[in-house]
């Protein structure tokens, strides 16, 4: 263990270990559970306004140094111009609605269109890996699952459907709960890693 | 029996000894023959030798001219050698020291040899000298001008001081002058070198004016005989022994071994017919080189056998030259080797004192290390330096391949929106699965203007399936005239809702007004815990910044079980299972249905056939929603987007397929091509 | 006393307990691990190689810890992308170009922030913000705004580590066109997937949670990996018999 930040990570063991006791016996620690998960929400809130100034003043840098800063300068200038609007007609007004409406949708509409794009570049090029058994099998699992998506005009006679249903329903839900168990064994072991200060990601 | 004395070594060895003991040489020959060659022994003086007739003598020596046999055999030296041992004429031709002359050494006096004054002709010997030679010394005496032919008859001149031998001399001084005709003139000096040493640094003595051919050392006893001059401090010759007492001793007791004096041949031996015919004046013959006459037949070479030919040994037949290093001029000039050459320097180089060197204290740096220095600071100047980043090409760099699968997908999607066609059928109403089918219930269950709580938990980015999916939902509640209670555990969840009831306002030309937008709900799964276990108390206030708890009909809400019915529209399977986790054990009986995206059907569904149903309706992207639409016989997005995404999902296979099978068959060639080449 | 009802709701807590337990006995007794104790996973052997070479060629290192937060279940992957971001960052801490971190969550960036500082000791705050960055407060724009890292800083290899959503596609489609290495892994599915397909090396389920084992992050962290592995094979034997005796109760 580090001995380094010792009461930092006391306090860090001392309340996380409180919390997940108060998860478990909620009749007698239940009103400290609901206080300390208040205090934890108070804090990631302050932390969401934390973040978006570290946000606004490494592009503010970027319009400073000049390289590239003009990508910068109309990131700024949107979080002016939204904040402003959105201050002024609510989050539900017209105006704000019309910048969610015509700007914030279509612009990641148009990058969740790029990942379809690189996911079928991706798709394409796997066969150009070094193939093994896995590969083919997730290869093949993808054109099925594909094909079965949505009934094709021309395809007639061959259940594609009832195949990806198949496929999706059993075969690929019993690995993804096998990978669900796994990590969340992760989870548990990192989280008493955690509550043992041996991870500490806080280095005080 | 006396001890016997090695005439060749010195050594002296016990009576009865018939081999020296320290040069294995015979002493009985020595002793019998006095060491003299067999052909020498018959000239010799002593008594046991014949005397030969002068009628005998070869030519040369009788040319030369016998001496008297008083002058051989007689000597009259001016004192007797201790041993008795007949002097020779040469030794006694050296003038003994006087008194107060240190250039002659003590022991010619001792032996008898007295200085013969250079004026007087000295008197040979008489009796222990060989006839012979005591007539080549008269002669010699007479003709002191003559010079000596060879060294036979290199006889000291008479002015030379020829010194009349000396009775009493050991045998080895009297043989020392018995040679008849050596083989070759080093022969001659065989053991008289003990006597002579060279002086490189002074000048050879020049010969005797009657001395001219006769060889050096013999001239040079001529010279020494004669009572050096006054000025002159250095003998002609340098006695080899460090010490006169040495000799003196080792002449002393080779003189005091000797039993019997050598006789001397009172007749003077015959000398060869060519010394007799030898004159001073006669230049000395060369020597007789082998000279292959044609008309003498050559000797064949000797047939060695080859065995004996392969052991010749090449290197040791090979000559001996003698090397000498002409670069090496440095010429010895101090200790016993002065005068050599090649030899190392006897003084150090340190021992000369010499101006010490001086060095320069300005660094020196070559030619080749000032470029290394460049080199290193431009190395290190160009580290501080920021490279350029290199741009991207033009058209080349456009990823080609992109573009080409997102113009088949555009135009498969705008093509199908534009033509209007309806290509692709809807699902049949009686073929809807089982969990829109439970969701329509649910639906058709709700009491009207009952209050319903609607998460709103999907990206903006997914709206464009979301919203297909999920608008018929909403539409089929709006019917039931139910209260939507929109909430979001996304920051962007409240203007979604809001864009999606807009959006259901655009198609039906009105705003559905029994709404309540609660916005934001923070914490993840802890803020889902608390707002189930106690709405009120996790949102307050509505996203309007009013207490909309107050509102009809959220003045009946206590709880989350107050809520007919909970609806979460969600793409992502961990946001649909914190619901499911946080949420549905606080839900009681409601019903908690879903429309979730096509990537969280695997995960979401297995809640939908668990005992009992934790969700209880299950709307699974367009595949759902048209059944949902096909079975409420409603025309909502899903029938506007079907062609589209059937048209979509074609190209979609006909580019994996088509580039997988590229890529397939590069990546063999590739692979073949790595192969060929090991 | 309802025994079995108050042991069904301690089941969690058991369940807890018994992990805490195993894990503190494997590190007491695993101080000296035997070699060869973990199978080989080549990804962190690329990822080791990575590091050096990005340190050599004076190349940048991009770790991004994703949107998931430090709450509830996505917020454990990105403590994992943190303990990664210190690993690696301690790394390549003689590298003339630091390792940038980017997070998708202000919690996460402000955590990234105090982990590069903890090792650079810098007193530079311009040095410490460019370090670790908040680039976006949603999926896509933060996918938006790890773009221009992967493009414009000349990185040589990108750890991807958190949660992600199928956006990911986009980071690993630049970082193919950049040329660069990705290492990658999500607690979410869907990511999951679009990594197999398109990163260059993926960890699938829980090998993102055992990084900390191979990166030598600790005894601890193959302690808790050996606990996992012992509490795995109880899961399977209690799904096993669950199935058996359901199977049998429905005969």
């Amino acid at each position: 263990m580090k001995a380094k930040a010792p009461f930092s990570t006391a306090i860090a063991i001392g309340f996380g270990l409180l919390t997940l006791l108060a998860y478990f016996l909620p009749n007698l620690l239940g009103f400290l559970r609901d206080l300390l998960i208040e205090w934890a929400l108070g804090i990631v809130a302050f932390a969401l306004l934390i973040g978006v100034v570290n946000l606004l003043a490494v592009h503010w840098r970027k319009v400073r140094s000049g390289a590239k800063g003009v990508y910068s300068a109309v990131l700024i200038l949107s979080f002016a111009v939204t904040l402003i609007v959105v201050a002024w007609n609510k989050p539900t007004g017209q105006w704000s609605l019309w910048l969610f409406d015509y700007v914030q949708i279509p612009v990641e509409a148009s990058l969740m269109a790029v990942v379809a794009v690189a996911l079928i570049y991706a798709a394409a090029r796997l066969l150009r890996r070094r193939m093994n058994g896995m590969l083919w099998v997730f290869f093949i699992t993808a054109l099925l699952i594909l094909a079965g998506s949505a009934p094709l005009y021309f395809v007639q006679g061959v259940d594609l459907q009832g195949l990806r249903s198949f496929i999706a329903n059993a075969l690929a839900v019993a690995g993804a709960r096998g990978i669900l168990l796994g990590v969340a064994l992760g989870v548990v072991a990192t989280g008493v890693r955690i509550l043992l200060g041996a991870d500490r990601p806080y280095s005080g | 029996m006396a001890e016997i004395r090695c005439t060749n070594c010195g050594t002296v060895n016990p009576a009865g000894a018939k081999v020296c003991k320290s040069c294995r040489a015979d002493l009985v020959a020595q002793s019998g023959d006095s060491g003299l060659p067999d052909w020498l022994s018959g000239l010799s003086s002593d008594d046991t030798l014949p005397s030969q007739p002068a009628s005998d003598l070869p030519d040369w020596l009788s040319r030369l001219g016998s001496p008297s046999p008083s002058e051989l055999s007689g000597a009259t030296p001016s004192a007797e050698p201790p041993s008795g041992a007949p002097v020779p004429d040469w030794l006694s031709e050296i003038t003994p020291r006087d008194k107060g002359d240190a250039t002659v050494p003590d022991w010619t006096e001792e032996l008898g040899i007295t200085a013969a004054k250079a004026e007087e002709p000295t008197q040979p010997p008489a009796t222990d000298e060989p006839e012979w030679l005591r007539r080549v010394r008269a002669r010699q005496q007479a003709e002191q001008s003559q010079p000596a032919e060879d060294f036979f008859s290199a006889e000291p001149p008479p002015s030379a001081g020829a010194a009349a031998p000396e009775e009493g001399l050991p045998d080895w001084l009297s043989r020392m002058g018995q040679s008849e005709a050596p083989a070759s003139r080093q022969e001659a000096f065989t053991g008289a070198q003990p006597f002579a040493q060279f002086e490189p640094s002074e000048e050879p003595p020049a010969p005797a004016a009657g001395a001219e051919g006769l060889p050096d050392w013999l001239a040079g006893l001529g010279e020494a005989a004669s009572p050096p001059p006054a000025s002159s401090s250095t003998p002609a010759f340098t006695p080899a022994f460090t010490s006169d007492a040495d000799l003196e001793d080792f002449i002393l007791d080779a003189s005091a071994e000797s039993e019997t004096p050598p006789a001397v041949s009172a007749e003077p031996a015959e000398l060869p017919e060519w010394v007799s015919q030898l004159s001073p004046d006669q230049e000395l013959p060369e020597p007789a080189r082998p000279v292959e006459s044609a008309a003498e037949p050559e000797l064949p070479p000797a047939q060695l056998p080859s065995w004996l030919e392969a052991m010749r040994p090449v290197e040791s037949a090979a000559p001996i030259v003698s090397f000498r290093d002409e670069k090496d001029t440095y010429v010895e000039s101090a200790g016993p080797l002065a005068g050599l050459r090649g030899v190392l320097p006897a003084e150090a180089e340190v021992a000369r004192q010499r101006k010490p060197p001086t060095y320069s204290v300005k660094l020196q740096v070559s030619e080749a290390q000032q470029a290394h220095l460049a080199m290193l600071d431009a190395l290190l100047k160009s580290e501080g330096q920021a490279k350029p980043i290199a741009s991207a090409g033009g058209i080349a760099a456009l990823p080609l391949l992109r573009v080409v699968i997102a113009l088949a997908l555009a135009l498969a999607v705008f093509w199908t929106l534009w033509s209007d066609l309806d290509m692709v059928a809807m699902p049949s109403p009686d073929k809807t699965p089982a969990e829109v089918g439970d969701l329509i219930n649910w639906v058709n269950a709700l009491p009207p203007q009952s209050p319903v709580l609607v998460a709103f938990d999907y990206e903006p980015a997914l709206s464009g399936e979301m919203d297909a999916a999920a608008k018929v939902v909403i539409e089929d509640m709006m019917g039931r005239q139910a209260h939507f209670v929109t909430l979001s555990t996304s920051p962007l969840g409240p203007m979604v809702a809001e864009h999606l009831f807009g959006l259901i306002a655009e198609t039906q030309q009105v705003t559905y007004p029994h709404r309540t937008n609660l916005g934001y709900l923070p914490g993840g799964p802890s803020g889902l815990f608390g707002f189930a276990a106690n709405p009120r108390s996790a949102i307050p206030l509505g996203l309007s910044g009013g207490d909309d708890w107050q509102t009809p009909p959220l003045q009946a809400v206590h709880s989350i079980a107050d809520f007919a019915m909970l609806l979460v529209i969600t793409d992502n399977a961990d946001t649909a299972r914190q619901w499911i986790e946080q949420v549905r054990p606080w839900l009681g009986d409601k019903p908690l249905t879903m429309v979730v995206s096509a990537q969280a059907e695997p995960l979401v569904r297995p809640y939908y056939h668990t005992g009992p149903k934790q969700v209880n309706g299950l709307v699974v992207s367009l595949m759902g929603s048209s059944a949902y639409e096909a079975r409420r016989g409603l025309l909502g997005l899903t029938r506007a987007y079907w062609d589209s995404f059937s048209a979509t999902i074609l190209v979609t296979l006909f580019l994996v397929l088509l580039g997988g099978s590229i890529n397939l068959l590069l990546a063999w060639l590739a692979e073949r091509k790595q192969t060929g080449a090991v | 006393m309802n025994w079995l009802g108050i042991l069904w709701d301690s089941l969690g807590l058991l369940f807890l307990g018994f992990a805490f337990v195993l894990v503190i006995v494997f590190t007491l007794t695993g101080r000296k691990p035997a070699p060869r104790s973990l199978r080989d996973m080549p990804v962190f052997s690329r990822l080791r190689d990575a590091v050096g070479l990005a340190v050599e060629a004076g190349t940048r290192l991009h770790v991004s810890t994703g949107w998931g937060g430090v709450l509830g279940l996505r917020g454990l992957s990105g403590v994992l992308g943190l303990s990664m971001l210190e690993r690696i960052t301690r790394a390549a801490s003689a590298s003339d170009r630091p390792p940038v971190a980017t997070a998708g969550e202000s919690a996460l960036a402000i955590l990234s922030q105090d982990t590069w500082r903890g090792i650079h000791r810098s007193t530079n705050p311009e040095e410490n913000l460019l370090a670790a960055q908040l680039v976006g407060l949603t999926p896509f724009s933060y996918a938006a705004g790890v773009l221009p890292v992967i493009y414009d800083e000349q990185v040589s290899a990108t750890v991807l580590a958190g949660h992600f959503g199928s956006e990911v596609a986009l980071l690993t489609d630049a970082a193919e066109r950049q040329k660069s290495l990705v290492v990658a892994g999500s607690d979410n599915l869907p990511a999951q997937a679009v990594l197999y397909a398109s990163a260059g090396e993926t960890l699938i389920g829980e090998e993102l949670f055992a990084s900390g084992a191979y990166l030598n992050a600790g005894p601890m962290h193959q302690a808790s990996l050996r606990s996992q592995d012992v509490i795995r094979w109880l899961l399977i034997l209690v799904i096993l018999f669950g199935a058996i005796a359901r199977w049998v109760g429905s005969l």
